[in-house]
């Protein structure tokens, strides 16, 4: 850290720090306002008693679920059968996979509706119908973490050695596959789970009350506690993102040493 | 019949044809290796038997039943690969019960299977270690394990050495032996490795570009090539191109005259391939006969190899033990000799053609040239 080059370094270095830092610190600072130039818990107070608040988190949340099972559901045999078996059709799966990072969230939800429109009204009327489009705007998150678990494994003479024991690929899936995919199953899980619950757009227009919703009408009524919120909503992703980080580390050190003399 | 039968089997891949109508029988408790090198259809012949590639023609059967068509899991074959393949969310035992695990076997029986495995795998103590604290050829040994657990009508190993290093690879090798003799059971083995062919298996197959070229034991396959490529392929061997003289072996090389039983089948006239191990030639310094001069000599521990330019042209590869090498100074004059039997003689084709002998000789170590 020494001379020009150490200097500029650091200073390049706080000024990115700050960039991040200051507007958390501030929106902090000002969710703990409690009026009067004192500070005390009351925002944090109101978010956790409001009603709505609750139920609003406890529905991202269970869609949340929903999305990870029906995701991994689908995901995992699929990007197994590729791997393995159809290695040409990758290209295609990974320009699919990204496909939902060019669709504007609102070109999907009027395709949603187009696509439901006739279809029973009790499905049509739960929040479950968002399910099928959170399914596809994480397709990305999902498959690329699967791909990469994938990736780490000789799976293709695993599945060989599993059949040679007299193993079906129900079994070799269930036995092999998904066990050696937990970590990427895992980090893809919690980027799901991030995702759904900062989705506004789909859940606004086709008029579920979910936490992201219930986020940008706090926004619009109540200053304080929508400070306190952005705060709640800010940790919870930070969970999520240190899980993965956490599961990645533990993962990897597993992985380097498979094959190791 | 054989136990193992593999008739007329042809397979491509694209454009490439890696098997071309190969046919091989397996004896039951037989050892029997397929050697070649890269690219010769031994690995695919190998996964055609397992059932992880299907034939475009030619059939697979054993005990007589066809099993062409069989998927791999039903095949009652166990399988050790040249990567490692260990199930890593498995430990060692669990790898081994695995198969047992899939077949429903009662837990006791289970136990006592794997037990007995790691007993002869002489690796009881690593049985709760994961693959990834296991060294290459402990993951190996423990790959066997888990494909005899399954008593498998056939073992296949599909270059199990080939990532270990050289010493461990010996060891293991001897290893697999004992174990296969011990069990009695049918193995297919797939090398590269000439020299552990021969010293593991009953009998070898000497492939090359998707062809049989050769099936013997392996003393046949070394001392009684069938043809210039198992010749070149298997050790090294030394080729001297000389004309049939009379019916009681003597040849003509080069206007010298010499003794060789094996011409004696071969009408006079006829050109030959005379071909001598390294090791089947003596050398004497000065004298009389095959003359020529040492040009160099390279020291490999219990022998040294010695190359002498002959003076009537070509060039021989000797293997003589160290001690009296010490001698065989490069510039010294020294005589060739070998005993009339050592000698293998092919036939070459009767009308020399232009670039012939590229044509015979693929290129490989030690040739007489």
């Amino acid at each position: 850290m020494k001379g020009p080059r150490g200097f500029w370094r650091l200073v390049w270095l706080t000024l990115a720090a700050l960039y991040f830092t200051v507007p958390l610190v501030a929106t902090a600072e000002f969710s703990l306002r409690g009026g009067a130039g004192r500070y005390d818990l009351s925002a944090y107070l109101f978010i956790l008693r409001d009603p709505q608040f609750q139920a609003s988190f406890r529905l991202s949340l269970l869609l949340a679920l929903e999305t990870m099972a029906l995701s991994l559901a689908l995901l995992v045999p699929t990007a197994y059968w590729v791997h393995v078996r159809l290695p040409k059709v990758r290209p295609l799966m990974e320009f699919v996979s990204v496909l939902p990072f060019v669709v504007p969230p609102i070109v999907l939800v009027v395709g949603l509706s187009a696509v439901y429109r006739g279809a029973p009204e009790f499905f049509v009327g739960t929040p479950q119908i968002l399910v099928a489009g959170y399914v596809v705007i994480t397709l990305p998150y999902a498959y690329r973490s699967l791909e990469v678990g994938l990736r780490a494994l000789d799976l293709r003479t695993l599945t060989e050695a599993a059949q040679s024991l007299g193993a079906t690929t129900g079994q070799i899936l269930r036995w092999v596959v998904v066990p050696n995919l937990r970590s990427a199953m895992l980090s893809g899980s919690l980027l799901i789970l991030t995702v759904v619950m900062g989705e506004f757009t789909m859940a606004n227009v086709l008029l579920f009350y979910t936490f992201p919703v219930y986020l940008n009408y706090i926004g619009e009524t109540h200053a304080t506690p929508a400070a306190a919120l952005t705060v709640i909503s800010f940790g919870i992703t930070w969970a999520a993102m240190l899980g993965i980080l956490a599961l990645e580390r533990q993962f990897g050190a597993r992985q380097a040493q498979v094959g190791a003399r | 019949m054989a136990y193992l039968e593999v008739r007329n089997v042809r397979k491509r891949f694209g454009d490439v044809v890696a098997l071309n109508g190969v046919t091989v029988s397996v004896e039951q408790g037989e050892f029997f290796t397929l050697l070649g090198p890269s690219g010769c259809g031994k690995t695919t012949l190998l996964r055609i038997i397992a059932g992880f590639e299907e034939p475009d023609e030619g059939e697979v059967s054993l005990e007589g039943q066809d099993i062409t068509g069989l998927p791999p899991h039903r095949r009652d074959m166990g399988m050790v690969f040249q990567s490692y393949s260990l199930f890593p969310n498995m430990t060692a035992e669990e790898n081994v019960e695995f198969g047992l695990r899939i077949r429903r076997r009662p837990p006791q029986e289970r136990a006592r299977r794997v037990a007995e495995l790691f007993e002869l795998i002489g690796l009881a103590h690593a049985r709760k270690r994961y693959p990834y604290q296991l060294s290459g050829g402990e993951q190996q040994r423990v790959a066997l394990a888990r494909a005899l657990a399954v008593e498998p009508r056939v073992l296949l190993l599909d270059e199990p050495l080939s990532a270990l290093d050289a010493k461990i690879r010996v060891q293991l090798r001897e290893e697999i032996r004992a174990i296969q003799t011990r069990l009695r059971i049918t193995t297919v083995y797939v090398t590269h490795d000439q020299e552990e062919a021969l010293a593991i298996s009953d009998r070898v197959a000497v492939f090359s570009r998707g062809r049989v070229e050769q099936v013997g034991t392996p003393s046949e396959i070394y001392q009684r090539p069938a043809n210039a490529f198992v010749a070149e392929f298997v050790g090294t061997m030394n080729r001297l191109e000389a004309v049939v003289r009379d019916d009681s072996g003597g040849v003509d090389y080069r206007g010298l005259r010499l003794k060789v039983y094996e011409a004696r089948g071969f009408r006079p006239g006829t050109r030959v391939l005379l071909l001598i191990r390294p090791e089947a030639i003596q050398l004497q310094p000065g004298g009389t006969g095959l003359t020529g001069r040492v040009v160099s000599r390279v020291f490999t521990g219990a022998t040294t190899r010695v190359r002498v330019q002959l003076d009537l042209g070509g060039q021989l590869v000797v293997d003589v033990p160290s001690a009296p090498a010490k001698g065989l100074v490069p510039g010294l004059e020294v005589a060739a000799t070998f005993g009339p039997d050592d000698v293998a003689v092919l036939a070459l084709p009767e009308e020399p053609s232009v670039g012939q002998a590229t044509q015979r000789s693929p290129s490989g170590p030690g040739g007489a040239r």
